[in-house]
């Protein structure tokens, strides 16, 4: 049997949508424009499309984990995006979930015998 | 060549940008469309083209709805099934007054202006008013479906919370004017004991009350003519109404009270779903008020068809063959006829607090609380 591949892509994106989060929070303690962070964040190997991180980081601006303000002296006008302090706090507690979480699964998924 | 290229780039831009923000609530557009200007213009560089761009951005439908996120239901989760039952009761209500109203209504009309000269005529006119209240029908129930689905999307959208006022205890910080706000931490003790079978208001007698109050009422307003003995003679529809129609604005109020009362029972019941002490107070107050009612207009208001018994006696007289009772608008006593009915008004009122506290004693008040 083939695998369902609309059902793979759908778990699959419910699999990245909390870490999409967490890499975005992770390069944010310094203002960034958007298309640097895709850029970055392509680099680093975690592809996200410019059409799902803008309105990401507008939500995260509205929950109030970002702050961002409009850079007009350049060539052309810039939104730069930061963690504000909340942000921070949050980022850190997330982490730290995270790390638990990576070390469960690995635990789960390549130790213990099933 | 270069600058015409320029020009064409940024009206591609505009038109994909304008594609994205329309779809926007308009407090954001402006701000989302500098973003996208930057960002089109940042990706244009790395791609080569514009065009490379917007392609790489995919449909402008698609990216506008990651912006709208959430808000991409009607109704979400919180309050579909509240709104399933709400939609059902009032399309049975309209669905059945409606047709009932308009079907009475068209064939008294239909008999009134034409001629019957046979069975077929009658067929006719039988037909032509089912037609028409068919139609009236559905299309009440669009707009009963479209109003009670706006109702609930405006809520959704200012996130009215129905479990907060449901779930919120009463405290004695309320009588100070001060809403305590928070919610009570749930605790299990907060489980109420799984009610015995006997114990279960069944949802669907609930909904048959609130359809009964309801289609009433409508006929009540709109149709009490019907209410009575109709019949045909030479051509000419006889109506004899049981009701005191000249009197009918001041009765009326006096039954809408009445059904509302006990309309708000049966919608209470709904909720709690089973006996308990509030379903009791509910029945007993409601039946006593009702009786009272019952009382005011039965022996007080003048709520029967005087000529009653002398108009229903010329039917008799014009159908001799029909004669069952001899004379029986001389029998016809409506003081007796308003005690008889109240009689059996106090009887049923009498039976069902019985029952309802029998039942709130035996099952409904087993523990609320597990100990």
């Amino acid at each position: 049997m083939s695998i369902d591949k609309d059902l793979l892509d759908n778990l699959r994106l419910e699999l990245r949508r909390g870490t999409l989060v967490l890499s975005v929070l992770s390069r944010m303690s310094t203002p960034k424009y958007g298309y640097a962070l895709v850029q970055s964040l392509q680099e680093l190997g975690v592809s996200i499309e410019p059409n799902t991180l803008y309105p990401l980081l507008r939500r995260l601006e509205s929950q109030g984990l970002l702050a961002s303000r409009w850079e007009t002296d350049g060539a052309k006008p810039r939104k730069y995006y930061q963690r504000t302090s909340n942000g921070t706090e949050i980022y850190d507690a997330l982490l730290e979930e995270w790390q638990q979480m990576v070390k469960a699964m690995t635990h789960i998924t390549e130790e213990v015998s099933p | 060549m270069n600058e015409n290229n320029n020009t064409n780039n940024q009206e591609l831009t505009e038109r994909y940008i304008y594609q994205v923000i329309r779809r926007l609530p308009k407090a954001q557009r402006e701000d989302v469309a500098m973003e996208l200007r930057e960002l089109i213009s940042d990706m244009a560089d790395e791609k080569g083209s514009v065009e490379a761009a917007l392609i790489a951005l995919g449909d402008p439908a698609e990216f506008a709805k990651k912006y709208t996120g959430d808000s991409n239901f009607l109704i979400g989760p919180n309050y579909y099934a509240t709104y399933l039952t709400v939609l059902k009761i009032a399309l049975m209500c309209t669905a059945i007054s409606v047709f009932v109203i308009v079907l009475l209504q068209t064939v008294f009309e239909g008999y009134s202006a034409s001629e019957i000269a046979d069975l077929s005529d009658g067929i006719q006119i039988g037909a032509r008013a089912f037609s028409k209240s068919l139609g009236s029908m559905i299309s009440s129930v669009i707009g009963v479906f479209g109003s009670v689905t706006l109702v609930f999307a405006i809520m959704e959208r200012q996130k009215v919370d129905l479990d907060e006022v449901k779930e919120k205890e009463w405290t004695t910080a309320d009588l100070a004017g001060k809403p305590t706000g928070e919610r009570h931490a749930w605790t299990p003790d907060q489980l109420t004991s799984v009610p015995s079978k006997k114990a279960l208001l069944p949802r669907s007698e609930s909904i048959v009350d609130i359809v009964f109050s309801i289609v009433l009422a409508a006929l009540f307003i709109f149709a009490p003519q019907i209410f009575g003995m109709i019949w045909i003679n030479d051509d000419l529809v006889m109506e004899v109404s049981v009701f005191n129609l000249d009197k009918w604005n001041i009765i009326l109020p006096f039954f809408l009270i009445s059904l509302a009362i006990g309309l708000v029972d049966a919608i209470l019941k709904l909720i709690i779903g089973r006996y308990n002490i509030k379903v009791m107070v509910s029945t007993i107050i409601t039946a006593l008020v009702q009786s009272l009612i019952a009382i005011i207009t039965l022996k007080v208001l003048p709520i029967w068809n005087p000529d009653f018994g002398n108009e229903l006696q010329q039917f008799f007289n014009d159908h001799p063959d029909e004669i069952v009772i001899d004379k029986f608008g001389t029998y016809f006593d409506s003081n007796g006829f308003s005690n008889i009915i109240l009689g059996f008004i106090i009887v049923f009122t009498a039976i069902d607090i019985a029952v309802t506290v029998y039942k709130t004693m035996r099952y409904g008040s087993e523990a609320e609380k597990a100990k």
